[in-house]
């Protein structure tokens, strides 16, 4: 069984209720009245939460019930009869003393002026149509019930009506029932139908129209289904709209008693039905599912009757009242009605029943619910007999103990059902019903406000969506800027771990790695040269967006320039996704045609912006609130992770064009004229460039120079064979038969980094074994001839050596290249740095010559530095030729490499 | 200290008694200077003041000279408690103190202590002892006899009439007790004052039982014996309501004896007595309607009507008296022979016999339905008699009524009424098996409408009826044929399972009456429309559904009419013939009075359709 807790508050305490009496709990507005079963009945208030008054009766009070326009109480008392006070006069408002802060409760001795009908056996009672209205008291006299009308007004009784006594024993089971001992006492209930237009009170104009609705507090007046009012009490009080007395006799007798019906034929009192149990209490409701109200009967040991209208069998047809017996597990002890159900305490528990509402399929002739909880009582298995569908829905219990005396239920603005309860010990409580306890709890609207109430509760659903929906995003970008910090930094340590501790770590085996290949491409009739940079990600890592891949170049050796600014070029990828194993290829121009001075240095690194760790929607908030960007550290918040630092030279943008020289090749006029004038201008303006401007005249002197020179500049480098044979991993030469392998796998090593090695590899086979000739362009678009020839150095001893030669037209060239191969032969030395001593004498040989060269050189430079140094004479155009002659001197004799 | 103490507790007590008894008397003397509530307040509180009183005197031993007073005040708080209607409260104060007292004056004149401690059961018995006891002493003999007097009215009051048959030489003595005994209490000086003093409570309550023995004995249809004892001569200070109330009751048994002229006279006499006696009035109407004077019955309806509609005789200032006769008079039978319907069944009456009798009762109907609507009749009282017919009834015996009076618009409202509130109600199919079982009364009812289920059907014909009668009135007979329809269309759901040959009960002759009226006022509407065929037939099927007795006379003159439109002349004669050959008139007790022949409504030259055909008939013989 489903269980809910009521939250319970304690308001008062009272004395115990003396067992045996009747406690009652009357709930109307501000006002809780209790009667413990003394001569004295208390009204608190719920507003101040305290006593405001004591009704003290000159015997004890053994009921008591609320008129209809709740303006006075009517009280029985066991020795008198029935007293009538009135409510207002309870609150005295203007004579209280102000000085008295909390003045106590205020004694009203009520006096035997009150008495409004002297019969000592009037077991119950109820008021009908306030002050103008009837009185009904029903008691237990001769072995009848009488039914005693009185006028409101005055007390004037009116007539009577009697129903014999159909068992007398009751009272003897009621006791071995062993619920107190309570004397039971017929429950009055007043019904309406609800079409029916309000019982004006005829003598007093001034009683407003009263509030006649079921759910009103404290007064047992119920509106029922005018069909089934018409089925129940016929065509005759519906004509009329007579209010209806019902009466639930402790025999079980449910009977009824029209207020307005003069003259009926046969008795007036009515039985409608037998329950065979005392009835606890009678009401209308309208059920779960908010259909038209129903009457409901509740008996003390749980039988539950239901009378509603439905069907009629298949032979009539038509509506006819249809009575549903249930049962939930007694003895019920006290009972109030919501709107869709009952409240009911079996002294255990105080459970909620949801009552069904309209049925439509005609009742089975011998239906009837039984719906017990059995658990409770550890009484087994709930007795549900088959055919039953579950109309009855097992009580939900709330979990307060001990309620004697129930009174409510109200329900506040916000949905919430309250009770008012009189514990066993005498406390009174305030019950607060956990919400959802009356399904559908939503409260009573009127229709007027029912649209305002829902647009109101739409928006305030868009503000907690909106809200959930930022704060979720929030939370989104928070996540993110983690994971891209935790990626940074992962990152971040991956690459300084290699720079730190692996800084020999072989490119290959860098875990982020790039290299760079200089390539031409020919668009638009024009050769440019364009820097290819592959990176590759074999880290576990993804590259994401935020990340820049960054190459910066920068001219190894370059002329001042003017300015004196960096004449570095910075290229900056961003990554869009860099999966682990995945590559990405940039490719920058790096010189549309030899506007570049050669070589220069390619350094690759990864940048992140801290900038970007933020979320762009969160940093726009950030700066819309003011903050400016540097003080939140962004502004040049940058990560830098250099990768790898390339150099590219004029080898690797030399154009292999082949192994012969190309103007011999008919088809294909090596230089175009115009190409080749333009290849003059290019010349002639680059030269100048590079010689630095201010010095037009000498440079166009050098110019001329070289071209009056009317050859080629050469440069040349001897390297040993054994030394290249070692390091390049060549075979020795008597092994293998011809050993042209190593004049071509010289160049082919020189230029395995350049472009068209392909090409030039399948000539170069049919070249001369003894010598390679490679011929290319270079930058600047000269032909440049690149021979590689063993030669036999010494004069005694054979020291075989190849020797590279490099010639061309352009000094510039001639340098770069030589410059470029030195550089290469030194990174091949310094990698076998340590290897085996040769024959140091070999060296000897040649030192001598070099000597003397070197001594006629320094002459020369001496010479040339004079005039300058002096001041005097000398045209720079002879300086610079004298200095000129002496780098051709020195590059033409090279030392062999060893 | 009790013996010093005692004479000044004496005087004290007995001067605490008269002045109770004087404040009640003075302001029972002073007439209207106190309203009503104020003599209520007066009365508790004496009431309140004189138990206090007895408590203080019982609760010292008691001493001879204190049983003369104490008796007396009993006998004044037993009545402050009469008139509070505290009957067992007084008989309890009046059997423990007379049990006191007899204590008393056994253990000081130790006149045998036999069988004193338990008072007989018996309450005669009980007072023999007692008058046997205290007769010796005189003072104590006439608190005793006063006592006694009380006794007696409790017991009239509780309808105990046996035992004061069994008394009835002590009571009848009484009178002659009293007297005796007033010249013995004359010498004593300080006399405690009584409330109300013996000699007049014994007349009233000697005319009180004589109505009441009467009313038994009326009631057990003893009506000559009743008479022997209404016929004692009454004492003429009697109250006049008492008195009028045994004419009244010797009128009843004149009447049942059959002697209603006589019994007239009596009623007559009763109301001469007191105007307001009511209930002689009510059977004068009976004796009337017996009598077949209906002139005089309606008027004197109308007379009762208005006496009954008369503001509540005003009461008189003062309080009221100690003992009123109707406290002393609670007997069932004797309410029962007094019964006065209630003033809206008095005006149905009315209103009815009006009707029928060619009088204007359209007005009585419409303040009787004023009077249902409004709440007032809460304060008009009730009545257990059962005159008033069913609501619906009403309804349409008061929308019949207008339709007399030519107002059908008015008619139509009050129909619809009654349709709209018994429509959902009707069954798909009823089926109804003759004779009907009746139900046993007190038995619970079974859940619903029960025995209603005809009446609905019934009363939301007749209002179709009625309408159609209106439609008809107003020539519409378009829509006269609709409702007449309807009618007949609600009345097929019925079917009537006849078992045996047994009187059909009033319900199911209702119904053939209302669906011959249907079919009748159909074909009357359709001659109009000139649908004569169909005219004809339903014409024909009136007469069928509502045979013999039930006949509708003008269904068999339309059929003449119409047959000899349609040129069958023959048919037409020898169904006149047949007509006017059945010249008894059709019973029409029981039937509502919405069901009679409509009063207004086409008409039919009957003359000139005699003449026709006995022309015809004539040119036939010849």
């Amino acid at each position: 069984m489903e269980a809910r807790c009521a939250v319970v508050e304690t308001w008062a305490e009272f004395g115990c209720p003396s067992p045996g009496t009747a406690a009652k709990v009357i709930w109307s507005g501000e006002d809780v009245l209790i009667c413990t079963g003394g001569d004295e009945v208390s009204v608190f208030n719920t507003q101040e939460l305290k006593l405001t008054a004591i009704l003290q009766f000159l015997s004890p009070v053994c009921h008591m019930v609320l008129s209809e326009d709740k303006q006075s109480v009517y009280a029985v008392c066991e020795s008198d009869g029935v007293y009538c006070v009135s409510l207002p006069t309870l609150h005295p408002k203007s004579p209280t003393p102000p000085a008295d802060q909390s003045p106590g409760p205020a004694l009203i001795k009520v006096s035997s002026n009150s008495l409004a009908a002297r019969d000592e056996g009037v077991c119950s009672l109820i008021e009908v149509g306030g002050s103008g209205g009837t009185l009904v008291t029903v008691s237990l006299r001769d072995a009848a019930w009488w039914f005693t009308l009185y006028k409101a007004a005055d007390h004037q009784k009116l007539t009577q009506f009697s129903l014999p006594v159909v068992s007398v024993g009751h009272h003897v089971e009621s006791e071995e029932n062993g619920s107190a001992g309570l004397v039971m006492r017929p429950v009055l209930a007043c019904v309406y139908s609800s079409d029916a237009p309000p019982l004006s009170s005829s003598s007093s104009s001034t009683t407003t129209k009263l509030p006649r609705l079921s759910s009103s507090l404290g007064i047992k007046h119920f509106l029922l289904e005018p069909l089934l009012f018409k089925l129940l009490f016929g065509v005759d009080a519906a004509l009329i709209n007579s209010p209806m007395i019902l009466c639930g006799l402790p025999d079980g007798r449910l009977c009824s008693l029209p207020l307005l019906l003069p003259g009926r034929s046969g008795p007036c009192v009515r039985v409608l039905h037998s329950m065979e149990q005392p009835i606890m209490f009678i009401g209308t409701t309208t059920g779960t599912n908010d259909g038209p109200q129903c009457l409901v009967a509740v008996g003390q040991w749980g039988g539950v009757v239901l009378v509603r209208t439905c069907e009629g069998g298949p032979e009539e047809g038509g509506k006819v009242a249809a009575l549903t017996e249930g049962c939930v597990s007694g003895p019920v002890v006290c009972v109030c009605a919501g709107r869709e159900g009952l409240y009911y305490s079996t002294g255990s528990d105080l459970l909620a029943l949801d009552l069904p509402g309209v049925r439509e399929e005609a009742p089975k002739p011998e239906e009837s619910l039984v719906v017990s909880h059995g658990e409770r009582q550890g009484q087994g298995q709930a007795m549900v007999r088959a055919r039953e569908s579950a109309t009855l829905q097992s009580p939900v219990s709330l979990n307060v103990c001990r309620v004697i005396a129930l009174a409510g239920p109200s329900r506040n603005a916000s949905g919430i059902v309250q009770l008012v309860a009189l514990s066993l010990r005498g406390r009174l409580q305030r019950l607060t019903l956990p919400k959802g306890t009356e399904t559908g709890g939503i409260p009573r609207l009127p229709l007027s406000q029912v649209g305002q109430r829902v647009r109101d509760l739409l928006a305030a659903i868009g503000d907690v969506c909106e809200r959930a929906s930022v704060l979720k995003s929030t939370i989104q970008s928070k996540n993110h800027s983690l994971r891209h910090l935790n990626q940074v930094l992962n990152v971040c340590c991956l690459l300084l771990a290699n720079q730190n501790s692996g800084e020999q770590l072989p490119v290959s085996k860098k875990p982020i790695r790039c290299h760079v290949v200089a390539k031409w491409s020919r668009l638009l009739q024009r050769d440019s040269l364009n820097l290819t940079c592959v990176l590759d990600n074999s880290s576990p890592y993804i590259l994401e967006r935020n990340w820049t891949f960054c190459v910066r170049v920068l001219p190894l050796s370059y002329p001042l320039p003017a300015g004196g600014e960096n004449t570095s070029q910075t290229f900056s990828f961003p990554f869009q996704k860099l999966e682990p194993g995945g590559r990405m290829e940039v490719s920058l121009p790096l010189t549309a045609a030899g506007d570049t001075s050669f070589p220069v240095t390619v350094s690759c690194s990864l940048t992140y912006s801290l900038q970007s760790l933020l979320g762009s929607e969160e940093l726009s908030r950030l700066l819309a609130n003011g903050e400016p960007a540097s003080r939140l550290g962004l502004e040049g918040g940058w990560v830098s992770l250099p990768l790898d630092t390339l150099t590219v030279d004029w080898l690797d943008a030399l154009q292999v064009t082949g192994t012969t020289p190309p103007h011999r090749d008919p088809n294909r006029p090596p230089i175009s004229p115009d190409t080749v004038s333009m290849d003059i201008v290019e010349a002639f303006v680059s030269t100048r460039r590079c010689r630095g401007s201010g010095r037009g005249d000498g440079g166009g002197g050098g110019e001329r120079m070289v071209a009056s020179d009317g050859g080629l500049f050469s440069a040349s480098i001897k390297v040993s064979t054994e030394l290249l044979r070692r390091t390049l991993g060549l075979e020795p030469p008597g092994s293998a038969g011809p050993s042209q392998g190593v004049c071509g796998s010289v160049l082919g090593w020189l230029l395995s980094q350049g472009t068209g090695e392909e090409d030039w590899r399948g000539r170069g086979d049919n070249g001369g074994q003894e010598s390679s000739v490679v011929y290319a362009r270079c930058l600047g678009r000269h032909t440049v001839k690149l021979t590689a020839k063993e030669v036999t150095v010494g004069d005694t001893s054979d020291k075989e050596a190849v020797e590279v030669r490099v010639q061309c037209s352009s000094m510039a060239a001639v340098c770069g290249l030589h410059h470029a191969v030195l550089s290469r032969v030194q990174a091949l030395l310094q990698g076998t740095a340590s290897t085996q001593e040769s024959s140091m004498g070999v060296q000897g040989l040649g030192l001598r010559q070099a000597l003397q060269r070197a001594q006629v050189l320094s002459e020369h430079l001496q010479e040339a530095r004079i005039p300058e140094a002096i001041g005097l004479g000398m045209t720079t155009g002879q300086t610079t030729k004298t200095l000129f002659s002496v780098y051709r001197q020195l590059r033409e004799n090279p030392l062999l490499i060893l | 200290m009790s013996r010093v103490s005692a004479p000044c507790l004496l005087d004290r007590w007995t001067e605490e008694n008269n002045a109770i008894v004087d404040k009640w008397k003075q302001h029972r003397d002073r007439g209207d200077a106190v309203t009503r509530e104020q003599g209520l307040t007066l009365l508790k509180c004496c009431y309140v003041e004189s138990h206090k009183l007895l408590q203080k005197i019982q609760g010292v031993l008691a001493v001879p000279a204190h049983v003369q007073l104490e008796l007396t005040v009993v006998y004044n708080c037993c009545l402050f408690s009469f008139s509070q209607t505290q009957l067992t409260e007084a008989e309890h104060l009046l059997t423990h103190s007379l049990e006191r007292g007899m204590k008393h004056v056994h253990t000081h004149t130790a006149l045998g202590a036999v069988g004193c401690d338990r008072p007989p059961p018996n309450p005669p018995v009980f007072w023999c002892m007692v008058l046997k006891s205290l007769g010796s002493t005189p003072s104590l003999r006439s608190c005793a006899l006063h006592l006694l007097c009380l006794s007696w009215a409790l017991w009239l009051s509780t309808c105990r009439l046996g035992h004061i048959q069994e008394l009835q030489e002590e009571l009848q003595s009484l009178s002659e007790g009293l007297v005796a005994v007033e010249v013995a209490v004359e010498r004593s000086a300080v006399r405690p004052a009584v409330l109300v003093h013996p000699r007049d409570l014994k007349d009233l309550l000697l005319i009180c039982t004589v109505i009441a023995q009467g009313a038994e004995l009326l009631c057990e249809g003893r009506c000559s014996e009743a008479l022997t004892v209404l016929q004692r001569d009454p004492s003429p200070l009697a109250p006049r309501e008492l008195l009028a109330q045994i004419h009244t009751l010797i009128g009843l048994c004149l009447s049942r004896t059959g002697r209603p002229h006589s019994a007239m006279q009596c009623y007559r006499k009763a109301l001469e007595t007191d105007v307001r006696c009511v209930c002689a009035l009510h059977q004068s109407i009976l004796v009337y309607r017996q009598l077949g004077n209906t002139q005089a019955e309606i008027q004197a309806l109308r007379l009762l009507h208005s006496v009954l509609m008369m503001p509540p005789a005003t009461q008189p200032a003062v309080a009221p008296p100690i003992i009123c006769p109707a406290s002393l008079l609670p007997g069932q039978s004797l309410s029962s022979l007094l019964i006065v319907p209630s003033p809206l069944s008095v005006l149905h009456s009315l209103a009815q016999k009006c009707v029928l009798h060619g009088r204007q009762g359209v007005e009585h109907y419409l303040d009787l339905l004023a009077a249902l609507q409004s709440d007032h009749q809460l304060s008009q009282g009730f009545s257990e008699a059962p005159s008033l017919p069913r609501l619906p009834e009403l309804y349409l015996e008061a929308g019949s009524s207008l339709l007399t009076a030519q107002r059908p618009t008015d008619c139509l409202a009050l129909c619809d009424e009654v349709i709209s509130t018994t429509l959902e109600l009707l069954p798909e199919r009823l089926l109804l098996e003759e004779p009907m079982e009746a139900s046993v009364p007190g038995s619970p009812d079974k859940l619903g409408l029960g025995q209603d289920r005809l009446g609905v059907v019934l009363w939301s014909g007749a209002a179709y009826l009625l309408q159609g009668h209106c439609y008809s009135h107003l020539k519409d007979w378009k829509q006269a044929v609709t409702h007449y329809t309807r009618c007949i269309n609600l009345l097929m759901k019925v079917s009537v399972k006849q078992k045996g040959c047994v009187k059909l009960e009033l319900g199911v002759r209702t119904l053939q009456r209302l669906k011959g009226m249907a079919l009748a006022g159909r074909g009357i509407s359709f001659t109009h429309r000139d649908q004569k065929r169909e005219s004809l037939r339903d014409l024909q099927l009136s007469l069928q559904a509502a045979p013999g007795n039930y006949r509708i006379k003008f269904a068999g003159l339309w059929l003449t009419e119409v047959l000899w439109r349609l040129g069958r002349r023959q048919e037409a004669a020898a169904f006149w013939e047949k007509t006017q050959s059945s010249s008894t008139a059709p019973s029409l007790e029981g039937v509502p009075l919405y069901l009679l022949d409509p009063q207004t409504g086409p008409s039919l030259d009957l003359t000139d359709l005699q003449r026709r055909v006995e022309e015809f008939v004539n040119a036939q013989h010849s």
